[in-house]
């Protein structure tokens, strides 16, 4: 009986065949039960999570994000105005749950593409596809004096408690004080966020604090994003914004209170704030899904899919090559995009070809907000830019629309 | 604190529950039909066929059998081309067309003629918008019958309106102009092309009142240019405020 292998088992039983058909339709159906990973729960990975479920509720999808709530990055620069809180951009996971997404609070330990396998705490999860949305990490080591520095030196280019600290720091601030800011060289997360944060600032110094000044650093040669739109803008603030391009952040220190710049300016400051040059997250980096610049990911346009890694997808401000901004509205779209793309290759079929979107709105006083539209096709394969459109002006029409935008996306990618 | 940002926000906002109306379609369903493929394949093969034979033509069936549970399980609310195509709208839009923003349209069960006459002059700048100009030229790109097709087919989610009862009543005295051609409770006229107006998003309708008197947006047909300006010339801000509690 040692040597009866299964095969032979049903042979020689009468019942065999119809046994193995049976056991064999359920092992075969147990393996059919298609597991997909979303590691990130940000704009890209929470609204893909939710969109596979949407599409294929057959497919098991597992979502691995260490924070137990979602802050939205959109919007908080307005908290450093005093004009929104944390709160209102705060939003739990609960809407994933119900549409079944299995959510484990816990960062991805390490991804096995060879054993299509991530390694989460002591466990090893098993996948058919795997969607990374890692978003960005702060590259604090570009700045001299600021890796040692890094608690004191706020970013707050992740929204959460660096925001409501920032927003303390510079409202706590006396009147005819210096606020420095730096803006790292693109890419970074957000283009048009570090003007949109000067505004929102200077705006608040106007009303607030009239003898007070905000300088700014720019890596970059001009405004990166809606650059004559932030020109009108600075104008409007002249008095309490000093705007200066092509001057990268080189060297902080906290003990003299000094930022040094590449062109060798030295400016003391009351309030700092650096916002470090960024790459993809780690575990996008640790897994070799970056390029040769050992920042970005490249991925196909259509898919999604890692162009070093198969069957590892990646969306949201982790990719490059497209020509499309790191913004939220993007990552909401790739996430639909990509999960659309992974269901239907988990099911055989042609992926279907869409292309992304994006509509990014900025606020630049307490009531009004200016904004980009950018909506693209595919071409050969790659994704081309159809037309970009930006608003005449400042408005609180765009600025309404932007709450209704918020509400809609928030909805879109947790609801 | 964010107090500023209140006034706007759209009291009627739909939960999340009647946004996603669609049963979603569980396991059992694979089960389902692995299930009967199972018993039918037995009660049909043939005593004299080989094990080979039979175990090759189980596999066949097997395969049959998975393939057809894969597809009922993958044909989701979003296999149709009109589906996916919409998924960038949906970021303002909302799932299915039922925008839950204050100032975004509803889409869902829009009348197509009318969809596709808004996006063709959205695209051809006609009606100015920054935000639709670039999202109507994708439209056109991708298939605005596809999209028109798709959005005229959804399911309005009606909206718990908690509107002052008293800018209802105003409205509604002012809003018997607009029953002449959008109907009697705002349905629209498919035939004549004339938008629903009964469950629009309020802000959007106050908006496009504005535009309409601002002459910034005209419908390019004389007859209705006129019956527009006439109807809205006596009116004003805070008119349009009470009517867009009607819709």
């Amino acid at each position: 009986m040692q040597n009866l292998t299964r095969r032979n088992f049903l042979k020689a039983s009468g019942l065999g065949a119809a046994l193995w058909g049976v056991g064999g339709m359920r092992s075969f159906a147990a393996e059919a039960r298609r597991k997909v990973i979303v590691i990130g729960g940000g704009w890209g990975g929470a609204t893909a999570a939710k969109y596979i479920r949407l599409t294929d509720p057959s497919i098991e999808v597992t979502l691995l994000e260490p924070n137990k709530e979602f802050i939205s990055c959109p919007f908080s620069n307005l908290v450093l105005a005093g004009v929104e809180s944390l709160k209102n951009l705060t939003l739990n996971y609960n809407g994933l749950r119900k549409h079944g997404v299995k959510i484990r609070h816990e960062a991805a330990a390490a991804i096995e593409p060879d054993k299509r396998r991530v390694r989460v705490g002591k466990d090893s999860l098993e996948y058919d596809r795997l969607i990374v949305s890692p978003g960005v990490d702060l590259q604090w080591e570009q700045i001299e004096g600021l890796a040692a520095a890094k608690d004191t030196v706020l970013h707050a280019w992740k929204a959460g408690p660096q925001t409501v600290q920032l927003a303390k720091q510079i409202q706590s601030m006396a009147d005819g004080g210096v606020i420095v800011m730096t803006v790292p060289p693109v890419a970074y997360r957000c283009p048009p966020g570090p003007y949109e944060r000067a505004s929102m600032i200077a705006w608040y110094l106007k009303t607030k604090k009239p003898k007070s000044k905000l300088i700014v650093f720019d890596a970059n040669k001009d405004i990166v994003s809606k650059t004559g739109l932030f020109k009108a803008v600075f104008k409007d603030y002249a008095a309490n914004i000093d705007y200066r391009p092509a001057q990268k952040a080189e060297k902080i220190d906290i003990g003299a209170k000094e930022v040094t710049t590449d062109t060798g300016d030295k400016v003391k400051y009351d309030v700092v704030n650096v916002i470090p040059p960024q790459r993809a997250g780690a575990i996008a980096v640790e897994a070799d899904l970056v390029g040769g610049d050992k920042r970005w990911c490249e991925v196909d346009h259509v898919t999604y899919e890692s162009v070093k890694q198969k069957n590892i997808h990646v969306i949201g401000d982790a990719t490059i090559g497209l020509p499309v901004p790191k913004s939220g509205n993007v990552a909401n779209a790739m996430g639909k995009i990509c999960a659309t793309a992974v269901v239907s290759l988990l099911n055989g079929k042609e992926p279907p070809v869409l292309a992304p979107g994006n509509t990014c709105y900025s606020w630049v006083n307490d009531k009004e907000a200016i904004a980009v539209v950018n909506a693209y096709k595919i071409e050969n394969g790659k994704v081309v830019q159809i037309e970009q459109k930006l608003t005449p002006s400042k408005s609180v029409a765009v600025a309404q629309n932007s709450l209704a935008w918020r509400a809609s996306i928030w909805n879109d990618m947790l609801g | 604190m964010g107090k500023s940002l209140t006034p706007f926000r759209r009291k009627d906002a739909v939960p999340h529950e009647k946004l996603f109306p669609l049963p979603l379609r569980e396991r059992p369903v694979l089960s389902a039909v692995e299930g009967v493929r199972v018993r039918g394949v037995v009660g049909r093969s043939h005593p004299h066929q080989s094990i080979g034979l039979r175990l090759s033509l189980w596999t066949s069936f097997a395969l049959i059998g998975f393939m057809l549970a894969a597809f009922a399980a993958g044909a989701g609310p979003l296999d149709s081309p009109g589906a996916q195509k919409s998924l960038v709208c949906s970021a303002c839009h909302g799932f299915a067309g039922n925008s839950p923003g204050n100032t975004m349209p509803i889409l869902a069960g829009i009348n197509a003629a009318y969809f596709k006459k808004a996006i063709k002059d959205y695209a051809e700048g006609k009606r100015t918008s920054p935000e639709m100009e670039p999202y109507a030229k994708y439209v056109m790109h991708f298939g605005v019958d596809d999209i028109a097709g798709y959005f005229a087919a959804q399911k309005k989610q009606p909206a718990k309106v908690k509107a002052d009862p008293k800018a209802i009543s105003r409205g509604a005295t002012l809003a018997t102009q607009c029953v002449q051609c959008h109907g009697a409770s705002g349905e629209g006229d498919t035939d004549k092309v004339i938008p629903a107006l009964r469950g629009q998003a309020a802000g959007f309708v106050q908006a496009q009142l504005a535009l309409f008197k601002e002459n910034k947006r005209k419908p390019e047909d004389a007859v209705l240019d006129e019956n527009k300006k006439r109807i809205l010339k006596g009116l004003d801000d805070n008119d349009f405020a009470d009517l867009r509690e009607v819709c």
